[in-house]
């Protein structure tokens, strides 16, 4: 017996450690990181989901699901629920594979939704599958959602193994809460620890070490965010390169429309408020007849734009990016009058 | 191919179950052909370079040792010496010579001629050119006898764990190793397995989360102020130490789980009292090498003092450019050189103080730290511009803010990291024999640094420093 207690102590204490960590990690990442649930946020259980706002830190900074339910509850004179899924470092596919799972484990409750989709300075993120599914800092945004079809879906537009050998690799620590938020935790850590010592010692120098933005949305409105912000978007500007634009149909855009479609939704453009730079930055993407072939064919396909009358201006947007968080509330309510007005149009409402 | 890599893991788990399953001879050609896979996974055409190399080296080895003429033995080790460091500083310095030379007309006002033929540096050839060199040299003394198969020596050449960024081995120490017998015990399996885990902790965990706060205030030195530039360089003196160390100890781990023994790198250098002591306790491969190769041949400390300090000055203005063909390393080595001269001619109080723990001591040290961080800036620095950029930090004086605390927070949790285990495990590589390792110490100790590198690595692991020299 007394042979085999090192062997013994040697397996279950660090099980042990493991477990313990995990089962922390699950009760901790949860709530937190669960960010397209299989059940809805909280409270929307089992509810009728009619409009889901998907894209990136900008809707979720310009976005007030609750405004928007209320102002489409007064219009149709019943109930509405709105989710905003817009989330700082998120890709188009990973919102595409976030629905479809959405859809799949919630059939009823997605029926007819409609699905907004961001479209800064008039045209959506043109993504198609053979761009990156994730950013490096947040592969747990990617990973959460993926099935294992997915992963030939991925080896098909991604023919370098490495980035196969990489995928595969964050799939397979997907069981645990530990190794696929590992990026999430470690980054948290640090955050925490710096908003701690930011109390003691609130910046009097310009702050250069600090170069996350906020996990939460990328969103945030302290002077060290607003600089790194100011500096990511002028490094942007500087560095715009005019980029072909992908076939309309090649588009990870138009598999959401087709998923959408499936379970008897529809997709709606939108166009969110920018500042100027960042106007001039996306615009600054693609030549000018490659944005007005790209317009042109989700005419065609007859996705419509909607453009808000919401009038703003560079104060609007503190950090550049991101709206302030006093006009969300009215910039949602004038998308919400758009969106009417325009449904009015349509036959179908 | 780097330890720190998912491929290095799908790579040393099958190295390891052939070579445990293999006969002594087979053994060595395994171990030799996974080197070249290793080193080739980098760029297969720098093989070329080992293979030179090694064919140049083990026939100037039998030659020097079958000359009976002492100028035929002469001339054999100038052409060892002329091709090794021949093929080393057309590779390691000729951009920095043509660079340096042809900013220096431009400055005098003369033209200077456009090149536009530009070498890449080989991974390692800095470590591996010492290592073949001493070969030479040693057969030349008459201290070692040459390797006599081949393959034995092209493994000593080229022996993986430590080809790209040492230890740089002695052939004196490595080659009986490759020709003798080996049994690999459980001992050594597990102080290598420890080993290989403490150095992927100091890599993973502590150096590679470090530079995330060191690089942007080195890279943006009008933002930066004094106080922050200095935690930043304690921030880097903890990063090198880590990422240097840590390298040393997956190499030395590797090397022990495969019934090898390389030589201590490091022996806490921090807690150097004097630029001397420093320099046993840092790199102490290379210092070593230089010491032997180098500072004794210029004549060492015979021939009164002037001699020597001008081989203590020369020994580490090579040394400083040894690491990296840039102004700022050479500005590092003649700082190195100074400190040893000075602290030579005024009395080296650290001796007196060497040995216990006294008042005297803990100042030396604390002293010594803070010139080794001066040495740390010059060699971090982006360039000889940054040096000019700290009379602007100047007025900006000592303002303790929010970048400040946390590079203070970061240095104090690595340092409260490191100290506790380097100084536990510092007596053997094998922990077992330490204090509550055999309770719950071990089990739990191994758990918490596994479950930090899970959790704490960042997403984009860099490289080792060690590998740009």
């Amino acid at each position: 017996m007394k042979r085999f207690l090192p062997v013994a102590q040697w397996i279950a204490i660090p099980l042990l450690v493991f477990a313990w960590a995990e089962y922390s990690a699950k009760g901790w990442l949860e709530k937190q990181t669960d960010w397209y649930p299989a059940y809805g946020q909280p409270g929307t259980e089992g509810k009728q989901v009619n409009y889901i706002f998907i894209g990136s830190s900008r809707v979720g900074a310009a976005i007030d699901a609750k405004t928007f339910a209320k102002a489409m509850e007064e219009h149709l004179n019943r109930s509405c629920q709105a989710l905003n899924f817009g989330r700082g470092f998120s890709k188009p596919v990973q919102h595409l594979l976030g629905l479809r799972n959405l859809f799949t484990m919630q059939p009823g409750a997605s029926r007819g939704v409609t699905v907004f989709v961001e479209a800064p300075a008039g045209l959506p993120v043109y993504d198609t599958f053979a761009d990156d599914w994730y950013f490096p800092q947040a592969t747990h945004m990617l990973v959460s959602r993926l099935a294992s079809e997915d992963l030939t879906m991925y080896r098909k537009h991604h023919p370098n193994w490495s980035q196969q050998a990489t995928l595969l690799r964050l799939y397979a620590c997907r069981p645990s809460y530990l190794m696929r938020n590992r990026n999430y935790i470690r980054r948290l850590v640090f955050r925490r620890s710096r908003q701690k010592l930011d109390v003691l010692f609130p910046a009097r120098a310009a702050n250069i070490l600090e170069h996350d933005l906020d996990q939460a949305g990328g969103v945030r409105n302290d002077a060290a965010g607003v600089k790194i912000v100011r500096e990511q978007i002028k490094v942007e500007v500087d560095s715009v390169e005019k980029k072909t634009i992908p076939p309309l149909e090649k588009t990870v855009l138009m598999e959401i429309r087709s998923l959408v479609e499936s379970v008897g939704g529809r997709v709606v453009l939108y166009d969110i408020p920018l500042s100027d730079i960042k106007r001039a930055a996306f615009t600054g993407m693609a030549s000018e007849a490659d944005r007005t072939r790209f317009r042109n064919g989700l005419a065609a396909e007859g996705i419509p734009v909607l453009r808000p009358k919401f009038s703003h201006d560079d104060s609007d947007f503190p950090d550049l990016s991101h709206l302030r968080k006093s006009r969300k509330k009215e910039f949602t309510r004038h998308l919400a009058d758009a969106y009417w007005t325009w449904n009015k149009t349509q036959a179908q409402p | 191919m780097t330890f720190n890599s998912w491929p290095f893991v799908l790579f040393i788990f099958p190295v390891l179950g052939v070579y445990y399953l293999l006969p002594h001879r087979a053994q060595n050609r395994w171990l030799l052909l996974a080197s070249y896979v290793f080193y080739g996974a980098w760029d297969w055409r720098f093989l070329g370079l080992i293979w030179l190399s090694t064919g140049v080296d083990y026939l100037i080895g039998q030659g020097i040792h079958q000359a009976t003429d002492k100028g035929r033995r002469k001339r054999l080790l100038c052409i060892s010496l002329l091709s090794n460091l021949g093929l080393f500083g057309l590779f390691k310095y000729f951009n920095f010579f043509v660079d340096s030379a042809s900013s220096f007309l431009t400055f005098i006002g003369l033209p200077a001629p456009h090149s536009s033929l530009q070498f890449i540096l080989p991974i390692g050839i800095s470590f591996y050119t010492f290592q073949t060199l001493s070969y030479t040299i040693d057969i030349y003394r008459g201290t070692l006898k040459p390797c006599r198969s081949f393959p034995d020596f092209a493994l000593f050449v080229a022996f993986f764990p430590q080809l790209v960024a040492g230890p740089i081995e002695r052939a004196k120490r490595l080659i009986p190793q490759i020709e003798q017998q080996r049994s690999v015990t459980g001992t050594q399996v597990a102080e290598g397995a420890w080993l290989v885990l403490w150095g992927f902790f100091k890599k993973l965990v502590i150096a590679d989360n470090l530079a995330r706060y060191v690089d942007p205030v080195y890279s943006s030195p009008g933002e930066a102020h004094l106080l922050l530039l200095l935690l930043a360089t304690y921030a880097f003196a903890y990063q090198i130490y880590c990422d240097f160390s840590g390298y040393t100890d997956i190499a030395r781990g590797l090397a022990k789980m495969m019934g090898f023994e390389l030589m201590k790198n490091f022996d806490q250098p921090f807690l150097a009292a004097s630029p001397a002591e420093f320099w046993r306790r840092w790199h102490i491969s290379l210092s070593t090498w230089l010491r032997d190769y180098l500072y004794i041949p210029l004549g060492g400390n015979r021939g009164g003092i002037r001699i020597m300090y001008r081989n203590l000055f020369l020994t580490m203005l090579l040394g400083g450019l040894w690491h990296g063909a840039a102004w700022n390393f050479v500005i590092w080595g003649i700082f190195h050189g100074v400190l040893l001269i000075l602290y030579r001619h005024f009395g080296d109080s650290s001796k007196r103080a060497e040995g216990g723990l006294s008042f005297r001591r803990v100042m030396a040290v604390v002293w010594m730290f803070h010139l080794t961080c001066v040495g740390w800036w010059l060699f971090r620095i982006n360039g000889l511009a940054d040096i000019a950029a700290l009379g602007h930090m100047l007025p900006r004086g000592f303002i303790f803010d929010g970048d400040c605390a946390m590079l203070l927070f970061v240095v104090t949790a690595a340092a409260c990291m490191i100290w506790p285990i380097e100084w536990w495990s510092s007596k053997s590589d094998d922990p077992r024999g330490r204090w509550g390792w055999n309770l719950v110490g071990g089990p739990v100790l191994v758990s918490v640094m596994l479950l930090a590198i899970v959790v704490l690595t960042p997403p984009s692991v860099g490289g080792f420093i060690y590998f740009q020299f």
